[in-house]
């Protein structure tokens, strides 16, 4: 196995800048350990197979670092949620404040138009109001984790 | 011998005499346990980066030869982590030790 077949086996489900991560410390590594086989005797291509194979199987190590990092799938998941969110936000944003306004501005005609009681009203509003933060809260929480250097 | 669960203590403890890159930090827990703690070293770097992400350690970077050189070194939650885990290990080895010597 080479290296190359080895770093892609270990890091092809992890987002680009995580198999980056990972790829710079492998590479450094197998590079200093060839080094030392080579001080210790051996032929270039025997310290090449040697520092490879001291590194163990690529599938354990992928498994690893998919446990830390954030995947390509899981970043298309949370891309998605985070578009579906960002939707459900920028659609609410008209309703709430024409909702608001003609409470505000119409609040008695609305009443009887709508033949609603006040209590109503007020129900109305503050559903519709967590509603709002609930999105809020959770597109920030997204926003945290992608930015949060895992990606 | 398995070391799952305790590379990261190892690796918390080798990193308190200072700061570290993986090919160290991989060769000191080998050379240290006299070879009897070996295991492969790609498995070192998703508990390294485990371990860094948890706030353990801290990174840094640095280019030789056209490669990228990254330097792991201990936070004080790290030392608070190491301090913890080697005062477990501790009291662990010692409940053990005395079962299997006979004293317990």
């Amino acid at each position: 196995m080479t290296l190359e077949q080895w770093l892609y086996t270990a890091t092809q489900n992890l987002v680009p800048k995580a198999a980056q991560k990972v790829r710079e410390d492998i590479e450094f590594h197998v590079e200093t350990a060839m080094r030392r086989y080579q001080i210790e005797g051996k032929s270039e291509l025997e310290a090449t197979e040697f520092a490879i194979r001291d590194l163990g199987y690529p599938k354990v190590a992928a498994r690893g670092f998919e446990k830390t990092y954030l995947t390509k799938s899981e970043l298309n998941l949370l891309a998605s949620d985070q578009e579906t969110i960002a939707n459900k936000i920028w659609l609410s944003i008209p309703w709430f404040v024409a909702f608001i306004y003609v409470t505000i501005t119409n609040f008695s005609h609305s009443v009887e138009f709508w033949n609603l009681q006040p209590w109503q009203f007020s129900v109305f509003t503050f559903i519709i109001t967590i509603q709002f933060l609930i999105n809020g809260i959770i597109a920030r929480k997204y926003s945290l984790k992608t930015g949060s250097g895992l990606i | 011998m398995n070391l799952k669960g305790s590379l990261s203590t190892l690796i918390l403890e080798v990193l308190s005499h200072g700061p570290s890159h993986g090919y160290e930090i991989a060769t000191s827990i080998k050379r240290r346990s006299a070879g009897v703690l070996d295991f492969k070293e790609g498995t070192l770097y998703p508990t390294l980066h485990t371990l860094e992400r948890d706030g353990m350690l801290t990174s840094e970077t640095d280019i030789e030869n056209g490669r990228t050189r990254r330097y792991y070194k201990l936070t004080e939650k790290g030392s608070k982590t190491l301090q913890k885990s080697t005062l477990e290990w501790e009291r662990v080895s010692g409940a053990i030790s005395g079962i299997l010597g006979g004293t317990a």
